[in-house]
Parts: C-alpha cells; structure tokens; sequence
C-alpha cells in the first residue's frame, strides 16, 4: 500500500469518526429510552407484559450508512485533490475506510446487540434481533457467522451505494440531476407498475420481486445467496465509483 | 524535475480556454502568470494539478505524466481562489492534516505565520474572511515544503499590510528552501520585482515568455511636453499613449535611440507594457 493510500484512508475514516460517535449515542439512548418506558409501563401496570422483537441496532446502522455513503464524497474528492492525492488513491482510500467501518461497526452492532438483549432480559422492553435473524432465522455458531458475513457484506454495500448515488449526482448536469432525481422515482415507482400492470398483468415486477428473492436467499431460506448477491452488488458499485470518478473534476 | 507542457488545449463546449500552450516551469525559479480575466490562467493551473482533464496536450514531471500520479502531484501544492477544504474543518486541523499529507511540512513555520498574520486557529475554515481564507492558505502554502507553489490570486482580500507580509514571507521561504513559485494575479506592478520570468497569456496562447528583464528591455517611455513627445515618437512603434494636460507619455517598443532636449526617458514598467500588448 503507497503512503498516499493509507493517508487517503486514515483521513477519510477519521472524517466519520465524529458521526459514528454521536451515531451510538443515540442508538444507546433509544435503547436506554426503551427500558425506562417499559419499567414505568411495568411498574403502573404489572399485569401488562411489554415483549416484542426489533431489528434496532442493526436495520438502522444500514440506513445510517447508507446516508453517510451519500455524504462522504464531496469534500473529501476536494480536500484531498486539492492535498496532491490522485483520484485513484481517493478512492482506494474511500474503499479500505469502507471495509474498516463496515467490519468495525458489524462487531460494534453485535455486541451492542448481545448487550442490550442481556440487559433487556432484566429490565424488559422489546428484545433486539438481527436483521439477518429476522431474514433467516436463528441458528448456531456457524450460522452466527454467517450472520456476521452478511451483516458485513450488507454495510458494505449500503456504503457503496449512497456513495455512487452522490459521485453520480456530483457527475450530472443540472438538467441530468432532475432528470434522474425525479425520473427514475416516477419511472419505476408509478409508470413502471401501471405499464407493467396493464400490458403484461404484472408479470414484469412480480418476476423482479421473484428475481430478489432467489437473489437474497429469501425463497429457499439461503442466506449464502444473499451473500454472493452483496458482494457482487459490492463490486460491480466499486467499479461504478472508479468509473465515474476517473473523469471527475473538482468544482466548487 | 522541470514540469513540461507540451500543446496544452483546454475546450469547454465551444469555447476554447486554452489554445496549444508550451511552457517549461524550471525548478527554483518564480514566475509571473499574467492574463486579463478569462485569459486561461486558472484553467492551466487546475490542469498541471489534476483538478481538471486538458483536451488536448501533455503536462509531466522529470517526463513521468502528472495526471494520477501521487508521486508527482505531491510535488505540487496549488492555492486557488475557491476552498477545497471541508466548510466544518478548523484552521488548526486544517494545518494539522496538510502536516500529515506533505512530508516536508513545516508545522513551527506554519506556527509562526499564523501568528504574525494573526490568524485565528480556532476558525473553522468556513467562517473565515475571504481576506484571512487567503491568509490561511498561504499559510499552508509558504509552510508545506513543496518544491512547486502554484498561486492562483494569492492576494485576494488581502490589505496592503497583509500583503506587504505575504511578499516578505515568499521572499523568506524562498531563500530558505528554493522552489518553483507561480503567482498567477491581476496585481501586476505588485509582483513585478518578485518575479524572474514573466508569462503572458492571453486568449488561450500565450503571448510572451521572458525573463522580466528581457520583457522591460524591449521598450521605454517618454515623457515631455505634447509637441516634442509626438516629434520624438513619429515612426516609432509606440504601443500606448497617456496625456496630462500639456503633459504627454508615450510606450515605445524597440531600442532606446539618442536622448532628445525635453525629454524624459524611462524604462517601461511591466503593468503598463502587460495592458498594452493585452488590449484588443
């Protein structure tokens, strides 16, 4: 690795340290939040017994790095052209920052996890589980680590995702941004169904959701599916990223 | 380790910014980038750091390509008129990083300019003046110890007092450590004894490369009432005139014949002779 590449990558993981901090924050204070509701629910009403389960640490980590992906493109891709960085090195450094945050935050996740379930089992209040759990259900050791993979490989790919969408939105003129800003919303969301609907009795998006489904294991309760799915999705958005960022100028 | 740029060509839509520009930067040396706006000055310089893609042409380093390649990029620290830096950074980590990035950055040099520009730190870059955005690049600047400085507008927003100070502190750190110093600006008289070569572009080509004493050889001026002046000038390749009452000064391009009873003879300066060979 160049020295130009581990800076590249130290800068752009210490640029998100801030964010993940207060990230946490706020997921403990939920969960803190939780219990105190349900002891109080508890305590006024005993015969009420609050159970239920929740997907909180790690359905909402996904959602928080998808929106950090969209968000870390800009002034990095400036501060860093503007520090003697080639664009390679960017992005090889935007990439090594990814894997490191995606691998620290499924630990960080896990543990959370396990935590709050133990502490949950004393106080009350909804249970967490993974959202692989809920996809796949529970299971054993290697089936933990597996939950773990995929609980990676989807971190990783949420990152790479909003990160594509801003490189493509930072690439399209203003005219290609509402374009595509309101146009593929609009294109597959309402005139895809209806067209789909009335021309083919919609068997187009029925075989989408059919296509997801084999393609993220849900059909056949295969979680490796999902597994190889994601890091396909993970690489062909790499490859996105360097192509849209080769020809990438700085603008203010 | 000279840049070299070989038919640089820089197209947007159909306007043409830069028209097959040929120019050596030599190490150790400073140079004056002079242009009215427009002229392709920036452009040239987003090109040389990567920032942007020419259409046409080659810029290299030691004849290594300087597009995407740290080696070289590293060598090279640009201050331009807009801020790369992210709008939440403080100046102090603003420094702290341009450290981390440039080996041979000077973190007590850095220390000591901030304090005589009377920079404040603790500003994130954002909030800072457009006067003291400037000051705090070129702080990075004079301080990161790259052998090439590109300064786009390096006074910008700048008082008299300040730039008074930036000059002094150029001149410091170029005898201390000799680097390759471009100061691209519209202050022309400011920088003219500053520089050691002086390049002129205009439309996109560019119109003169000299040293400044070479470029200020090539003509004079002379001052002295209208009549004798116009006497003296007729034939002559004056490029400008200015007149004051019965007062007149003419630009004249090419050698300095014998002197004449009434007349004043002086060397050209370089804003003078840079508005007249640029006014179309």
């Amino acid at each position: 690795m160049t020295a130009n590449i581990k800076k590249s990558t130290r800068y752009q993981l210490s640029d998100v340290k801030k964010a993940l901090i207060i990230y946490y924050i706020i997921i403990t204070a939920i969960q803190v939040l939780n219990w105190v509701i349900s002891l109080i629910i508890r305590s006024s009403t005993p015969t009420i017994l609050v159970v239920g389960n929740s997907s909180t640490v790690d359905m909402t980590s996904t959602f928080f790095l998808f929106v950090i992906g969209l968000c870390t493109f800009k002034e990095n891709f400036g501060m860093l052209l503007q520090n003697g960085f080639s664009r390679r090195s960017v992005l090889t450094g935007r990439l090594l920052s990814y894997g490191v945050m995606a691998l620290v935050m499924t630990v960080v996740d896990r543990v959370l996890t396990l935590l709050f379930n133990l502490i949950g089992k004393a106080v009350g209040g909804f249970a967490n589980v993974t959202a692989f759990e809920l996809s796949y259900g529970p299971g054993g050791f290697g089936w933990q680590m597996l939950g773990l993979l995929y609980t990676l490989l989807l971190y990783l790919e949420m990152l790479l995702m909003g990160y594509c969408i801003s490189l493509m939105f930072y690439r399209l003129s203003k005219l290609g941004k509402v374009l595509v800003g309101a146009g593929v919303p609009v294109l597959v969301l309402i005139v895809g169904p209806v067209l789909d609907l009335n021309f083919t009795g919609g068997k187009v998006y029925t075989a989408i959701g059919q296509f997801f489904m084999v393609a993220f294991g849900y059909a056949d309760n295969q979680p490796w599916y999902a597994v190889i799915t994601l890091t396909v999705i993970s690489l062909l958005a790499s490859l996105c990223a360097w192509l849209m960022m080769r020809r990438a100028t700085v603008r203010k | 380790m000279a840049i070299e740029i070989k038919g640089l060509t820089k197209h947007y839509g159909n306007v043409q910014a830069l028209r097959g520009i040929d120019l050596t930067l030599e190490p150790g040396k400073i140079y004056g980038l002079l242009g009215r706006n427009g002229a392709g000055k920036t452009t040239m310089l987003n090109i040389l750091t990567g920032r942007q893609f020419a259409t046409a042409g080659t810029v290299s380093m030691d004849g290594a390509p300087i597009a995407e390649n740290d080696e070289a990029l590293r060598q090279i620290y640009m201050l331009s008129e807009a801020t790369y830096y992210p709008e939440s950074m403080k100046v102090r980590e603003a420094i702290k990083w341009s450290a981390a990035f440039y080996p041979d950055f000077d973190s007590s040099y850095a220390d000591e300019l901030t304090g005589r520009f009377g920079l404040n730190v603790n500003s994130r870059v954002s909030a800072l003046s457009t006067g003291y955005n400037t000051i705090f690049k070129l702080i990075v600047a004079l301080a990161c110890g790259a052998p090439y400085l590109f300064l786009d507008e390096p006074v910008l927003g700048l008082d008299a007092n300040h730039r008074d100070l930036f000059y002094k502190s150029l001149i410091q750190r170029y005898s201390d450590k000799p680097c390759c110093v471009v100061l691209s600006t519209h202050l022309v008289e400011e920088v003219s004894t500053l520089v050691e070569d002086v390049v002129i572009i205009h439309q996109g080509s560019i119109l003169k490369h000299q040293t400044r004493e070479e470029l200020l050889a090539q003509g004079y001026t002379v001052t002295g009432s209208a009549a004798k002046v116009d006497a003296y000038a007729a034939g002559k390749n004056v490029i400008g005139t200015d007149a004051i009452g019965g007062l007149k000064t003419v630009y004249i391009l090419g050698q300095r014949g014998e002197g004449a009873e009434g007349l004043e003879f002086t060397g050209l300066d370089l804003q003078r002779l840079f508005v007249q060979l640029t006014n179309d």
